[in-house]
């Protein structure tokens, strides 16, 4: 009995599993810290485009591609889908207009948005491997779970939020906050009894019910530490946690979509149908995420607008987007979000293979 | 959540008052009194939409929350856009649009939900 909910516990399988959901990029901070400065270099900046290519731009086309890819899913959200986008794009146009006024504070509610989408993100994956496992997490381990995830955000941006200089993203300057610099000390407190409270949650499943929770469950915890807060002044490795991010949501939306196709077009579970599906999916949000984060901005720019602003305005609005879609369509609490992700690559394969 | 948000907006309603009489808001927005007719206009609508949006489930469909959700996403952007350069000046303020912030990306997570 334990062991199916053990083997069910994983997509794949615990070394393919943790490598998306953090392992590779615990690697990569690793191998930073021994090898290089720390500084964000030619090298590093090439390396993360490159990656955002095949990484991060896909992963905010997955999203578009699920929501929009049938008029059943349109239906289902017809706010996200067809009235956040026009709203953004008055965001967008005001931005142009009024540069100075309302441009950075768009850039910077993006700023802050994004951090938090991480958190959201790593929260959820962690509540998903426990509903794999066959646990449910009570609201005072979950509150500290939270507590402890969110604050690898809250600590770094307090911080960075204190100097009222602010900062830029593609040459757009925004302001900071200039909230006291105490702030970030009581957020660091709060982080770490949320993380003392979930680890208490994770001590008495394994000496008092005798059940031993899966490692995976604390992964994306010590992933978001490392990405916030041990990896905050290590540049070179910062530049990399989007790609990071993305992977996560990539592993996870993958096996959505497999599943979901496999259902929908009623075929068997086969490799055959796996690698074309997984081809196909692939290689149309990497045409999706270039045309969006490269072609978009330049089409804007052709027009003779600066293309450091365009991109930057642009790559925030798709980001938003992305915000507001993610939010909707992976709501676990849903019984059509989260049945399809109890499913493992093993039954996507088929029962041949899977004896092979 | 919804008695710490009322808190949050009561806080800065009661703090209204001493902002309209600095300068910098004024140069941003022109006279005293538009800039204090601005900033309680934008609350009120965030106020009304927060209120629209708690209102028992069984009142209002999800299509209505959605767009009381969306509502206080744009008016805190005003609000924020505005508040910023005080923030600067005043620490607490700061702390306030921060938290702000925080409680506006929550309200988010709970935006439109899917029919099972």
């Amino acid at each position: 009995m334990r062991d199916d909910g053990h083997k069910k516990v994983y997509f794949v399988n615990r070394w393919v599993d943790a490598g998306f959901i953090g392992l590779f990029s615990i690697v990569a901070f690793l191998l930073l810290r021994q090898f290089s400065s720390g500084a964000r270099t030619a090298e590093v900046y090439q390396s993360a485009l490159l990656l955002s290519w095949f990484i991060n731009w896909p992963h905010f086309s997955a999203t578009n591609y699920r929501l929009y890819q049938s008029r059943e899913n349109i239906n289902q959200y017809p706010i996200t889908a067809l009235l956040v986008p026009p709203i953004i794009l008055l965001a967008v146009w005001g931005s142009f207009a009024l540069p100075l006024q309302i441009a950075p504070y768009f850039i910077k509610t993006y700023m802050i948005w994004s951090p938090f989408h991480f958190c959201g993100q790593s929260v959820g994956i962690t509540l998903l491997y426990a509903r794999r496992g066959g646990l449910r997490i009570p609201t005072w381990a979950r509150l500290g779970l939270a507590s402890f995830i969110f604050g690898t955000f809250v600590v770094p941006t307090l911080k960075v939020e204190a100097n009222i200089q602010g900062s830029s993203y593609f040459g757009i300057s925004y302001p900071g906050l200039g909230v006291p610099g105490w702030t970030a000390g009581i957020a660091t407190g709060v982080m770490w009894v949320g993380a003392a409270v979930f680890l208490i949650y994770l001590a008495r499943l394994l000496f008092e019910e005798k059940v031993r929770p899966p490692l995976i469950l604390i992964l994306p915890c010590v992933t978001q530490y490392i990405w916030f807060v041990a990896g905050s002044n290590w540049a070179s490795f910062r530049e990399f946690v989007p790609a990071f991010h993305g992977l996560q949501y990539l592993f996870i939306a993958w096996m959505m979509q497999l599943k979901e196709r496999l259902d929908h077009a009623q075929a068997s579970p086969s490799s055959k149908f796996v690698y074309g599906e997984s081809l196909k999916w692939f290689i149309l949000n990497m045409v999706g995420g270039g045309i969006l984060f490269y072609g978009l901005p330049r089409i804007i720019a052709s027009t003779g607008a600066d293309l450091m602003f365009c991109m930057g305005v642009i790559h925030a609005a798709i980001q938003i987007h992305h915000f507001f879609v993610d939010g909707v369509i992976w709501k676990l609490k849903s019984k059509s979000v989260s049945s399809p992700l109890m499913v493992s690559l093993k039954e996507l394969v088929g029962p041949i293979k899977q004896l092979a | 959540m919804k008695k710490r948000i009322l808190v949050f907006l009561s806080l800065a309603h009661l703090l209204w008052p001493s902002f309209a009489e600095d300068p910098i808001q004024i140069r941003m927005l022109g006279e005293k009194s538009n800039v204090t007719l601005f900033i309680i206009c934008i609350h009120v609508i965030l106020g009304l939409s927060l209120l629209g949006f708690f209102m028992k489930k069984g009142c209002q469909s999800n299509l209505h929350r959605a767009l009381f959700l969306l509502i206080v996403l744009v008016s805190f952007f005003f609000i924020m856009a505005v508040m910023i350069p005080y923030s600067q000046h005043y620490s607490w303020l700061a702390i306030l649009l921060f938290l702000g912030f925080l409680a506006v990306f929550k309200l988010m997570t709970q935006f439109e939900k899917p029919k099972d």
